[in-house]
């Protein structure tokens, strides 16, 4: 948090020398507006510590100056809470923008009760904090499983076969809007028995469709010498590097075992079934290898496996791979130079299509029930629909258009079925092979990112349009702004009201009861831009009889509220402002890297990083990919603390309960190191390090369902150990912890000095 | 076209209209029959919340009576089955993704690293305890509950704080459950032998990768590593035998509005005969999701799901949202009808159901409150508690429901999830 203090005199300022005063005069409204509808005796937050009467200005302020005075290292409790900023979240959203004058009435308000300006005349701002970062803003180590989109390209590149075994697997998480999180992917529970059917049936496949592509060797030669060449050469594809030879020597001794009984195809099937289960196969490895200062340089093997997953979403090709050989992608303007040209191949259409209908939310689209009962929007409709955004987007891409440019165009790509569900008209002489054609909409108001049928039938209700999810949708898509979920115990009903009023007028309810209005504000003023949109995305003059009122206002976009008229004026604002450019990267930076919790400063840093490169750049649509190439943090991964310095040896941990009764030994290398066993995670730190000794802290939780008491100990190797709080003895070079009755989900935390 | 089956003797592409006829004859191994504990639990789920005002039975404890209209009355005539339960909130949780997650966990204020679910808990316990050696662990099973993918509004089962992902397609778990794909016992042997091979080939693999992981990438690992050890148990799995016919559910669009009443059906279905071929003792049957957008079609409604859950009460179109309810607790008499109908493998002369914990449970109590409050729930008695019951038990928290099953499992514990909300099982069960 940054506190900017100054002091210039305001004239004309009345009745605000002392708190009180300035009080009433300039924070009571604000309080009345925006805190009393949660905060008084019968509302919503009636449970928290502060519990307002509306025209009790004195009690109110007796509060809310108690209030100002609370600080914590993140800041003043008073501004943190209102303006979303504090690290438990505040459960009525962010109900000051950040600058707005109301905002700096509050900061205001906090420094004359802290005394740290003497009147109101004195100026003083809490602005946010700046985000300060280093330039080795390096992501983790990491191993990545292949979605299952890049496992379907992946099987259809390397062996020329169709592949959808992938999507037919349960589902990968979501996570950050994206299924391909690197923390999320992996193999647990019953995936091992599906990938192993998997595996068996594509190299059942492989074996008796395309054998003769990926062996190197004639009919007449397919020996064991013809499997290990194989292995040599196009097991470098699957792989992604060449296999090492105590990799080759397990594939092909299990080849050769089923050779010698079942003849070469069999063995073959055996060996790829193999080599597709193992984990250097589906993974991508990103780990590199440590340099002198500590970090991990990726190998160019890893490079370009980064790079073709980036931009193709599959694995690297023979072109690719021959540059690894030649270790030259290291060198980054020859990565920036293979990258350029990979946006140009049809094969970006991967990426790209696989991240917009992520970010859209469009991938289901065909999938979903959508119109009335008796009347369903066919399926042809919805998959056409969704054609026509991801035509849109290639051509917005390979034209390279301006990201601002594709959210106020008027154009589409559509084809006959489209137009008659719209109601335009296209010219059958300009339709390309598959029936669609570019078309440039005058008065009718269809084309650009957000006039989409996709985008506008998929963030609706089935069966009504609703301005609250399509202002969702642009709060969390195209802002990066999440929204609070409904508070609990307050009716989610929107109040019955009489028939004969506008689908607007019935939402407006949520926007002028208090209750709902500080987070209704972000998303239906937003939505009620697209009420010229049916359900189905169709264009309406009216909407059940009624005229249709399109007015609206972003609120809290750039700190400011803007208002607009219709979805033009939506599509105005939004391609005027920094933060939905800034949220552009963000989406592709959380696709592209499989990361994307900003609450992570170094990705956070990464993104601000990338942002500032699209910025430079132009802001087209194809800036962020080649932003996040231009990062070090393409090349870089982090250091773990697991490297680190050492001084304990040897730990043996030792857990005791009724039902826990275990030890182990731990990696002691290390001056940090958590160990999970039946229950229990052991964590400790080794810190304050100086010449005389160091401090060890550990903690204990019982992550288990039943209590327990556990022991601990290590060694350490000539050192006097003093124990801080009771629960450490030491006898020679053991150190031994005990403590009673840890409940479940407790935790403890232990230490002691460790003298040289 | 029928076919017999054992672990041994399996086939290919099963068509629709293919029966299988599993070998008539006695358990390969001894079951054990140790009266009045439960074998298997069962678990349901719904979503969306309920309308309070036409869900709870009138009268009393061991006398009482659904009205007509409401909810629960398609259970009329299986209502001495089951044990329906008032006043369960859940700790320190409101709203829908949060009852999600806390549902079948009661995490409170638990971090996710630490989030196991009821189901997951009661699995580890059974497959570490039981004679057979090939269980599955357990078995997720999906109505439309995967289509968008894990997230924590999509997902009920946690394990360790990893999200457990349900299976949508009935085709797919068929397969792997009842149908595999070699014809005869000397071929069987020989590729379970060679898939051992693959495994062992793997295990090598990531213990090679593993030596140059940090912490974190590590657990990735173990996870894979567990997750190969559970196959591995496939691959040794003994032969088993039993007098049911299977027929293959055949449905080509899981994931299809049109299809959702038939999916349903057939992962009930599932659910069963695996229970039926000791083929797992702990199933879990998710339908939808919390804030369910699919279209209500199989009644005739043009309304999503969770938009007719926050019609205001009184309205035909909340008296829509009833009737769903209405219909799933059809189903459900559907699930517990079936379960009776098949011989428990495991305690000769009863049936599955009787030695089956089944719990229908909700995320949410008033749908359009969001509230966690009175969230209902309705269990089986399963050999541990008595049936044919409707407990009002006031206001107590739902952990103790979870303490009660886990006990019923033969697992000490006496607090579950979150310690937070206080010890002890739930009495009046």
């Amino acid at each position: 948090m940054l506190f900017l203090f100054s002091f210039a005199c305001f004239t004309g300022g009345s009745n605000c020398n002392d708190d009180f005063g300035y009080y009433q005069s300039q924070v009571s409204d604000i309080v009345e507006s925006k805190c009393l509808g949660c905060h008084s005796a019968d509302g919503l937050a009636n449970t928290t510590r502060l519990k307002l009467q509306s025209g009790d200005d004195e009690g109110n302020f007796e509060q809310l100056s108690a209030l100002a005075k609370i600080q914590t290292e993140d800041g003043f409790l008073l501004w943190n809470k209102p303006t979303g900023q504090h690290e438990m979240g505040h459960v009525g959203g962010e109900v000051l923008a950040e600058q707005s004058n109301e905002a700096l009435v509050i900061s205001k308000f906090i420094g004359m009760s802290n005394d740290l300006v003497e009147t109101c005349s004195d100026e003083f701002i809490i602005e946010a904090q700046e985000l300060i970062c280093d330039d080795n803003a390096y992501g983790k180590r990491l191993l990545r499983r292949l979605s299952h989109q890049e496992f379907d390209n992946t099987i259809e590149d390397l062996f020329g076969i169709d592949s959808d075994w992938g999507s037919k697997l349960p589902k990968d998480n979501v996570v950050d809007g994206y299924r391909n999180n690197a923390v999320s992917l992996q193999v647990f529970g019953g995936m091992s028995e599906l990938y192993m059917m998997t595996m068996e049936d594509i190299a059942d496949t492989v074996v008796s469709e395309r054998l003769n592509t990926i062996v190197p060797c004639s009919a007449g030669n397919r020996t064991i010498a013809c499997a290990e060449e194989f292995l040599l050469d196009f097991g470098t594809h699957i792989f992604r590097r060449p296999l090492n030879d105590d990799e080759v020597s397990d594939f092909l001794s299990l080849f050769s075992d089923v050779y010698y009984d079942d003849g070469f195809e069999e063995g073959m099937k055996w060996t790829l079934t193999a080599m597709l289960q193992s984990p250097h196969f589906l993974y991508r490895s990103e780990l590199g290898v440590q340099n002198e200062n500590g970090d991990f340089q990726l190998t160019s093997w890893e490079i370009a496996s980064e790079l073709s997953y980036l931009i193709w979403q599959t694995t690297p090709n023979r072109e690719l791979l021959d540059l690894a050989e030649q270790d030259v992608l290291q060198d980054r303007g020859e990565v920036l130079s293979q990258a350029y040209k990979m946006m140009n191949h049809p094969k970006a259409s991967n990426s790209i299509l696989e991240m917009t209908n992520q970010w859209l939310g469009i991938e289901n689209l065909s999938n979903e029930s959508r119109g009335s009962v008796d009347d369903p929007l066919s399926v042809s409709v919805k998959e056409d629909m969704v054609t026509e955004t991801n035509r849109l987007m290639m051509h917005a891409y390979s034209e390279n258009m301006l990201y601002s440019d594709l959210l106020v165009s008027n154009a589409s790509i559509i084809n006959s079925n489209l137009a008659g569900h719209y109601g335009v008209e296209i010219d059958m002489s300009q339709v390309d092979a598959d029936g669609f054609a570019h078309v440039e909409f005058g008065s009718e108001q269809y084309g650009g990112l957000l006039r989409q049928g996709a985008v506008l039938t998929k963030h609706t209700l089935p069966s009504n349009s609703s301005p609250v999810l399509r202002g969702a949708f642009i709060r969390e898509r195209i802002l990066c702004q999440e929204l609070p979920p409904p508070p609990p115990n307050v009716s989610a009903d929107l109040p019955q009201v009489a028939q004969d009023i506008s689908n607007r007028e019935k939402y407006e309810a949520h926007t002028t009861n208090t209750e709902c209005s500080s987070c209704h504000n972000l998303m239906d003023p937003v939505g009620f831009g697209f009420e010229h949109y049916d359900e189905l995305g169709r264009w309406r003059d009216q909407e059940n009889g009624f005229e249709i009122d399109d007015e609206g206002v972003v609120f809290n976009i750039d700190k400011d509220d803007v208002p607009f008229s219709g979805v033009e004026g939506v599509a105005d604002v939004l391609a005027g402002s920094e933060q939905v450019g800034e949220c552009y990267v963000q989406q592709w930076f959380t696709f592209g890297y499989g990361e994307g919790n900003r609450e992570d400063k170094d990705i956070a840093c990464a993104v601000q990083a990338a942002s500032d490169l699209y910025f430079e750049q132009g802001e087209t649509m194809q800036a962020p990919i080649l932003s996040l190439i231009q990062l070090e943090r393409f090349f870089m991964r982090k250091g773990e603390a697991e490297e680190g310095d050492t001084m304990a040896l040897n730990s043996v941990v030792e857990l005791k309960s009724d039902e826990i009764e275990e030890s182990y030994s731990g990696d002691s290398e290390d001056s940090v190191g958590e160990d999970t066993q039946d229950g229990v995670v052991v964590s400790y730190e080794d810190t304050s390090w100086g010449s005389a000794g160091y401090h060890r802290v550990i903690t204990v939780k019982n992550v288990s369902l039943q209590s327990l008491s556990w022991t601990i100990s290590y060694e350490h190797n000539g050192s006097t150990v003093i124990d801080w709080n009771g629960f450490c003895t030491q006898q020679g070079a053991i150190v031994h912890c005990e403590g009673d009755e840890l409940q479940s989900g407790e935790s403890v935390e232990v230490g002691y000095g460790v003298q040289y | 076209m029928s076919f017999s089956i054992s672990r041994r003797n399996f086939l290919r592409g099963v068509g629709a209209s293919s029966l299988l006829t599993p070998f008539a004859g006695s358990l390969s191994r001894n079951a054990y029959a140790s009266e009045g504990n439960p074998k298997r639990l069962l678990v349901f789920f719904t979503p969306d919340g309920c309308n309070p005002n036409q869900i709870w039975p009138t009268g009393e404890e061991r006398n009482f009576q659904f009205a007509s209209g409401t909810t629960w009355e398609p259970l009329q005539s299986i209502k001495d089955d089951l044990i329906f339960i008032k006043g369960l909130n859940f700790y320190n949780i409101d709203n829908h993704e949060p009852g999600m997650r806390a549902m079948l966990t009661n995490c409170g204020s638990l971090s996710t690293s630490s989030l196991s679910s009821i189901d997951q808990v009661v699995a580890d316990h059974l497959s570490t305890t039981s004679d057979n050696l090939s269980l599955r662990r357990s078995l997720e099973l999906g109505v439309f509950a995967d289509k968008e993918g894990g997230n924590s509004q999509t997902r009920m089962a946690y394990r360790n704080g990893q999200m457990v992902t349900p299976n949508d397609n009935p085709n797919a778990i068929f397969d792997l459950l009842f149908a595999q794909e070699y014809q005869d016992s000397g071929t069987y042997d020989k590729v379970a032998a060679r898939r051992q091979r693959v495994v062992d080939i793997t295990k090598g693999h990531i213990a090679a990768l593993r030596q140059r992981l940090g912490t974190e990438e590590k657990r990735k690992l173990d996870a894979h590593t567990e997750s190969l050890f559970e196959l591995e148990q496939q691959l040794n799995a003994p032969e088993i035998s039993t007098d049911i016919q299977l027929e293959h559910p055949n449905i080509a669009s899981y994931h299809s509005n049109g299809n959702f009443s038939q999916v349903l059906r057939a992962q009930m279905d599932i659910a069963a005969n695996a229970f039926a071929f000791d083929k797992t003792r702990v199933a879990s049957i998710q339908v939808g999701r919390t804030v369910f957008g699919e279209q209500v079609t199989w009644l005739g409604y043009s309304d999503g799901h969770h938009d007719l859950s926050h019609a205001q009460f009184g309205t035909e179109k909340a008296q829509r949202f009833v009737n769903t309810l209405r219909w799933y607790s059809e189903q459900f008499a559907y699930l517990v009808q079936k379960l009776k109908s098949l011989p428990d493998p495991l305690v000769p002369g009863t049936s599955i159901f009787d030695n089956t914990i089944v719990v229908w449970a909700k995320e949410l109590g008033h749908s359009t409150y969001h509230s966690c409050s009175d969230v209902p729930f309705v269990v089986s008695g399963g050999g541990a508690f008595e049936a044919g019951r409707y407990l009002d038990v006031g206001s107590k928290y739902h952990g103790s429901l979870w303490v009660s099953i886990a006990q019923a499992f033969g697992l000490e514990m006496d607090s579950f999830g979150d310690s937070g909300s206080g010890f002890g099982r739930l009495e009046m069960l």
